[in-house]
């Protein structure tokens, strides 16, 4: 497997130098930038595959870089945050973001959430699943990883393709919550995560986002895709 | 002192007193002072004017209304008896008539030997020119004066009165035996027809009358005055309760004001604290699990690097939080400063060395140019090195690493003087006193981002002036920074080049 390259983006160097030797210490390549339009610039410029971005940078801040990389790449972002300030990590994950982690953190939850992110953008455990899948006017293409909605195509970040594929495999059923965040993120996840995601679903894929027809909430239990009403 | 400072907290009023002050414009000192008076008084006074000229108005109209029923009262009563007795005897008179000798004999008699005597002590009776025909007094008789108004009145029909002092001319007769009398003029009417021949005119004694319009006047004023003075008490009253009410009302909700700004500010602080103490931290927990980690290798270097860091970032979260605890301590009064004589060569030379962590990376430029006179100072040596500290880290901070900081310390009068000079961003003129006040952090983009709880400058201040001295800062945007501080001198110093402890 070719190394993965990581761009990490923090404005104190003391904390750059530890994600990086952290990061290279597992094998992963890595550039390191501490303003928010240097980190811009760099995953426009050259193939990455994941961002880990701090939310307090001077310049633009984190969540200006998020939203600009968002515009021309669904490389997973993991936004580093600080503990105690959960509106942030909600408006990340709105802002296309797809996990986080707060400060201060341990070197193990740090290697740990990079190793899972990754890996949530690679593999496709579908086993046995037919290739493609037609839910009303969606059409996904699961060997391509290509998502069409209404015969144009959608482009999702990694953490809302693994979501849609969720509910894929089991359209026309109900996915409990739960099950649906620890299969996409894992154990230890409140439903914020999830709810951002369905959302950020919703926007992409769902005529009426305010109406959905594909990504229905069954409340107090979860969620479905397709079905009748 | 100004009168508006004995004022509770209030809005003050513009227009009401803006026009009092017009109307007072001569008696400055007197609208000065009540300006600095209470609503309540204010409200007092001002009705208590309002309420005393009304009272006095109305009391006034009300007592000449009864003053002028009781006369009209009394005099219509007697007029019709007069005219009743009257007339008859001048029922024949024409207009231009005088009146014979014998009817004025009748008419004498009426004034002694009937009723009318008793109501009437004496009368008169006019021609429509003015000329008396009648009087008992005959010298009178004949003899014409000047239309006065109420004889006019009575010419043209109507009955009127009044309480005379019998000054005019005509009254010669009746001011020789009265000093007052109740004049009444009627018209006197030729019987059986309305053609008003003449006028009676009649006197009648007022003692009694006089003693019942003053009962009278008296009961009506007590009334008015009692009345006002109820009313009076009662708004006052009202008044003061309600003003009362607003005070206390203010009194709270400024207090909950204060509350909730101390709430806010605490809150404030905190999350300001938390933030600031979360990154050495984060490091400390960051570097310390990296070198728990198990199949990584770490060369001595980085293992020493490491491990730098997490000394490094421990000093600096001790460091932030005894800023805080001695921010804490200046709010509570109970900041420990213990001075003690200390040769000011030897308290820098320490407190530059205490700062090198601050100053450390690549070596940078400080030079220091101890006083010549190598003084004593009077000074807690352990809080110096804290100031010195502080303001050494900020100009390493705010100023890049190739520009020296250069430490001078002057000899001074009294005092020594201690300068912490760097070539640095600087300070904004608006700012340089803002910069000691507690989590100041600055405005520029530097400022904001460079670490630090924003503390060290306010400590040092609370420090140096425990110590009797002055700290300030001289600086412009982008000219670099001059922080100075002064210390007191011990007092046994000779101020010689070879000094000795005392």
């Amino acid at each position: 497997m070719t190394e993965q390259h990581v761009l990490i983006v923090d404005d104190e160097p003391k904390y750059l130098r530890l994600i990086n030797f952290n990061l290279k210490s597992d094998g992963y390549g890595t550039s390191c930038v501490a303003t928010g339009e240097e980190a811009v610039a760099v995953a426009a410029a050259r193939h990455i595959d994941l961002v880990v971005l701090d939310i307090m940078l001077p310049g633009i801040d984190g969540f200006e870089v998020c939203t600009r990389i968002r515009e021309f790449s669904n490389v997973p972002i993991i936004m580093l945050t600080a503990r105690g300030h959960d509106e942030d990590k909600v408006k990340g994950l709105r802002l296309g973001a797809d996990d986080y982690v707060t400060k201060p953190f341990s070197a193990q939850e740090l290697t740990a959430r990079v190793a899972a992110v990754l890996r949530r953008s690679l593999v496709s455990d579908l086993g046995g699943a037919p290739p493609i899948k037609e839910i009303g006017r969606l059409k996904i293409d699961f060997a391509e990883r290509r998502v069409t909605a209404g015969g144009a195509e959608v482009s999702l970040t990694p953490t809302e393709y693994r979501l849609l594929s969720q509910l894929a495999l089991n359209a026309g059923k109900v996915v409990v919550q739960d099950d649906l965040i620890e299969q996409v993120w894992g154990p230890g996840y409140d439903s914020d995560v999830l709810r951002v995601t369905v959302r950020r679903l919703r926007q992409k894929l769902e005529r009426d986002p305010g109406d959905p027809e594909l990504v229905r909430n069954v409340p107090g239990v979860g969620y479905v895709l397709g079905g009748s009403r | 002192m100004e009168a508006s400072e004995r004022e509770p907290a209030y809005p003050p009023s513009t227009g009401g007193a803006s026009r009092i002050a017009a109307l007072s414009f001569v008696r400055w000192p007197l609208f000065r002072r009540f300006s600095g008076l209470t609503l309540t008084w204010r409200f007092a006074l001002v009705s208590f004017v309002i309420l005393l000229t009304g009272m006095l108005i109305i009391g006034w109209w009300v007592t000449r209304q009864i003053e002028q029923g009781v006369l009209n009262r009394t005099a219509s009563v007697t007029a019709s008896f007069v005219s009743s007795a009257v007339a008859p005897l001048l029922v024949d008179l024409s207009e231009g008539d005088e009146i014979t000798l014998d009817r004025m004999n009748d008419l004498d008699v009426l004034l002694t030997e009937t009723e009318l005597g008793r109501r009437v002590v004496s009368f008169k009776v006019w021609s429509p020119s003015g000329e008396i025909l009648y009087s008992p007094d005959r010298e009178m008789v004949g003899r014409t004066f000047v239309v006065s108004d109420h004889l006019a009145s009575a010419l043209e029909g109507r009955t009127v009165s009044e309480i005379s002092d019998l000054s005019e001319p005509e009254n010669e007769f009746e001011r020789s035996r009265y000093s007052r009398l109740l004049e009444t003029y009627t018209p006197l009417r030729s019987l059986g027809s309305d053609r008003i021949t003449g006028a009676v005119e009649f006197y009648e004694e007022t003692a009694i009358l006089e003693a019942e319009l003053a009962d009278s006047k008296f009961r009506s004023w007590l009334i008015v005055g009692g009345a006002t003075v109820l009313m009076y008490m009662l708004l006052v009253g009202m008044v003061g309760h309600a003003s009362r009410t607003i005070s206390w009302q203010r009194r709270e909700l400024a207090h909950a004001e204060a509350q909730n700004e101390l709430d806010r500010m605490k809150e404030e602080f905190v999350s300001g604290i938390s933030h600031e103490l979360r990154t050495p931290l984060g490091l400390i927990r960051g570097y310390s699990t990296t070198l728990l980690r198990q199949n990584v290798e770490f060369s001595s270097e980085t293992g020493q690097e490491f491990l730098q860091v997490i000394a490094d970032e421990s000093a600096n979260l001790e460091r932030m939080i005894e800023d805080l605890l001695d921010t804490s301590r200046i709010q509570a009064g109970t900041l420990a400063i213990r001075p003690a004589a200390v040769r000011l060569r030897d308290l820098l030379d320490g407190a530059l060395e205490r700062a090198m962590p601050a100053l450390g990376e690549r070596g940078r430029s400080v030079t220091i140019k101890h006083a010549a006179e190598d003084p004593e100072v009077m000074a807690d040596r352990g809080r110096v090195e804290q100031v010195m500290y502080n303001l050494l880290d900020n100009s390493a901070r705010y100023s890049a690493p190739d520009t020296p900081i250069n430490i001078r310390a002057m000899l001074r009068a009294d005092k020594v003087l201690v300068e912490v000079a760097d070539r640095g961003v600087g300070i904004p003129a608006s700012e340089l006193e803002s910069v000691f006040e507690p989590f100041w952090r600055g405005r520029s983009a530097v400022a904001s981002q460079a670490r630090g709880t924003g503390l060290g400058l306010a400590v040092s201040r609370a420090i140096v002036e425990a110590q009797g001295g002055r700290i300030w800062a001289q600086s412009g945007p982008g000219r670099g920074t001059r922080m100075r501080f002064t210390l007191p001198l011990a007092q046994s110093s000779p101020i010689s080049d070879d000094s000795e402890p005392a």
